[in-house]
């Protein structure tokens, strides 16, 4: 096997940074680290090793079946209970989808001053542009890459000289701070372990390994980019939280704009540190749009059956292409109302955390089924925590609307 | 070879000779032989057939939807199962896709939008 | 028959969501409702001030450039301008609530005003003046905050 494949884990890095900082994660996880200190670390943690469990029976089944999951979902569950997993997928990545033009936008914004719903239709025809003719090796590279800049928070962290006991200690309170209460805390949890295991995530990785026309040959590829990809991803949104944490917490600010979230970036390191978090954030957001837009293409494809896939000309796809074309034009009406792109995302967090169930019990399946894997599947140990997570995706999804209507969406 | 019709074949994913997806079996077209014994004689793909095994109120809207594309009134999509070279994780058959009817929706979408934007034909 | 039987019932629960709602919506304001909506607007005019206050400080060390501070001002002002119409939209039921209106009102007037002698800023000199009366506004919320949280 070519060495070099081993350094192609920009799939997984892109995933994972649509995944873990896209706009609706940076606002949520700064949100956590100014109310609630690092007391959501651990939620972090759970959320890395739930979708790196998750992500890599994707990417296993990608591998040796040449097959990606969804594709896999309507052959298990039916075509009824699975139009109904589409619909309800379809419309949370399209939620977010817009959310993510949105995101871009609000970047520019801040790079530029002008007012980012005059930024919004060239951000969604470029990304259409995008997604119609480059190729999805360079996308990968270029957002995936661009998007590590983020790590400047990371650095940011120790730069900001902040009180470390004070901090390790928030770390591992499993508990609520003063002047916070469990409903609002365990909401929050929710969130931030939805934004962890969106189903997006998934389909775009198996998906995205069939564009890489990954076979057998590539499973250790596939595991490298998950076990890199993944716990950078998370890594980036804890830097969120951490800056927030440090910057914000002790003053009492509750954050729910990008611009707050980013601020940190700039007291650390001056107008260089802004602007490369600005930049991260820009190519972050653009990299969860294509992500989220390829992501509506692939499951509406693979559902039916079509023929989809960057690495077919336009032609030979057309009702792939299609799909992401209106999903696009649908993205920008939703945005023309107005509406707050943030808080969209942070809606569609919440209502995403219900219907985890229906994205994850057809993985854990497929992925034991020899039939697609042959001597591949899982293992003892994939097995017990796919459970495990399962157990945990249930209880969110069960928690989550109570929880809605008790705290008020978090207020 | 004997093949449970409901487990093995519907809603499976059907590929071409190169692994490119073809369309899912929606459904199938069972013939009786000789003996009696029903085989598969070919599969059915494509919303026409998708929407006539929903059945109720959405499946007639599927069909119908999709039968208006049908410029030619071709009907589902019928793969002649003489073409399938294996079952395995998909259904696999011996021809490109190019040697299929193209589908309706592909079609209709080629000639008024997608074939329309620059770029669309060339890699 | 099943299927009339099915639209009766929904029917019926639609018409109790619909009172219900309708209820919900017009019964008087009690005195927790009211607080709470208070300091509701109290805790977003903080927020405002107080990030418009350490983004304008850091303008002033040059720690960020002046695009991003404008972008941040008109978060802080739409966050402001939200919590003062949420304010408003309710009325005071009783002499305690009053008492918490007459507070926070001139509270989020004079907030206000100082975000927006921070937005006109034109210089340093300006924009270092601006932030005094900022600071101030946040400490008066705050204690609004402190003393009904």
């Amino acid at each position: 096997m070519n060495p070099k494949r081993l350094l192609a884990v920009t799939l997984g890095i892109l995933t994972a940074i649509g995944g873990f900082v896209d706009i609706g994660d940076i606002v949520a996880t700064s949100e956590s680290g100014a109310r609630f200190g690092l007391a959501h670390t651990w939620v972090l943690l759970v959320g890395v090793v739930g979708i790196c469990v998750y992500a890599e029976m994707a990417g296993r089944v990608a591998a040796v079946s040449t097959r990606p999951v969804f594709d896999l979902v309507r052959e298990r569950l039916g075509p009824r209970v699975a139009l109904v997993n589409l619909a309800g997928s379809y419309l949370i990545t399209l939620a977010t989808l817009a959310a993510e033009i949105g995101g871009v936008a609000l970047a520019l914004q801040l790079l530029s001053g002008t007012h980012y719903l005059l930024w919004m239709p060239a951000v969604a025809f470029t990304l259409w542009l995008a997604l119609w003719r480059v190729r999805f090796e360079t996308l990968e590279r270029v957002f995936g890459l661009g998007g590590l800049t983020l790590v400047v928070l990371v650095v940011g962290v120790f730069w900001l000289s902040p009180d470390m006991p004070a901090l390790r200690e928030q770390a591992l309170t499993f508990a609520p701070p003063a002047g916070e209460n469990w409903p609002t805390y365990s909401f929050m949890a929710i969130a931030l372990f939805a934004s962890a295991v969106t189903p997006y995530e998934v389909f775009f990785f198996s998906s995205g390994g069939v564009e890489e026309r990954w076979t057998r040959k590539d499973l250790l590829v596939a595991r490298v980019n998950v076990f890199v990809g993944f716990p950078l991803g998370g890594l980036l949104a804890f830097g969120f939280m951490a800056t927030s944490a440090i910057v914000f917490h002790p003053v009492d600010v509750e954050v729910d704009t990008l611009g707050q979230a980013v601020l940190p970036a700039g007291l650390a390191f001056g107008q260089v540190g802004l602007g490369l978090a600005i930049l991260g954030v820009f190519a972050a957001t653009f990299g969860a749009a294509m992500e989220t837009g390829l992501s509506a293409g692939y499951t509406v494809a693979q559902y039916f059956g079509w023929s989809w896939g960057k690495y077919l000309r336009p032609r030979r796809a057309a009702r792939f292409h299609t799909v992401v074309l209106v999903s696009i034009l649908l993205a920008v009406a939703a945005l023309l109302t107005t509406i707050d792109p943030v808080q969209l995302t942070e809606y569609m967090l919440v209502f995403s955390a219900v219907v985890l169930p229906l994205t994850y019990v057809p993985i854990l399946i497929v992925a034991n089924d020899r039939g697609y894997l042959g001597d591949k599947v899982n293992g003892r140990l994939a097995n017990t925590l796919g459970v495990i997570y399962l157990v945990v995706v249930v209880a969110a999804a069960v928690a989550a609307l109570p929880l809605i209507v008790m705290t008020g969406m978090g207020g | 070879m004997p093949l449970l019709v409901a487990f093995d074949l519907l809603d499976r994913q059907i590929v071409d000779s190169e692994g490119i997806p073809v369309g899912k079996v929606d459904d199938v077209e069972l013939a009786v032989d000789d003996a009696g014994r029903p085989r598969v004689e070919a599969l059915l793909t494509g919303q026409q057939a998708l929407g006539a095994r929903f059945g109720g109120t959405l499946g007639r809207w599927i069909t119908s939807v999709a039968a208006r594309l049908d410029t030619d009134h071709r009907g589902p999509r019928r793969i002649p199962y003489r073409l399938v070279s294996e079952v395995d994780s998909a259904v696999r058959l011996r021809v490109r896709r190019e040697l299929l009817a193209e589908p309706p929706l592909e079609a209709w979408l080629n000639e008024h939008l997608i074939g329309r934007i620059p770029g669309a034909g060339d890699d | 028959m099943g299927a009339r039987r099915w639209a009766t019932g929904v029917a019926i629960v639609l018409a109790l969501v619909w009172g219900g709602a309708g209820y919900l919506v017009t019964r008087p304001t009690t005195f927790h409702d009211y607080r709470v909506t208070a300091v509701d607007a109290a805790r977003s005019a903080y927020n405002a001030l107080a990030t418009a206050r350490i983004a304008g400080t850091a303008r002033l060390d040059r720690r960020v450039t002046e695009p991003y501070l404008e972008s941040v001002l008109a978060d802080s002002r739409e966050a402001l301008a939200g919590a003062a119409k949420r304010f408003a939209g309710e009325s005071p039921p009783d002499a305690r609530t009053a008492a918490m209106r007459d507070e926070l009102g001139p509270m989020l007037v004079r907030a206000s005003a100082a975000l927006d002698g921070l937005e006109n800023a034109g210089d340093d000199a300006a924009l270092r003046a601006a932030l005094g009366p900022v600071a101030e506004a946040a400490d008066e919320v705050d204690g609004f905050l402190e003393a009904h949280a």
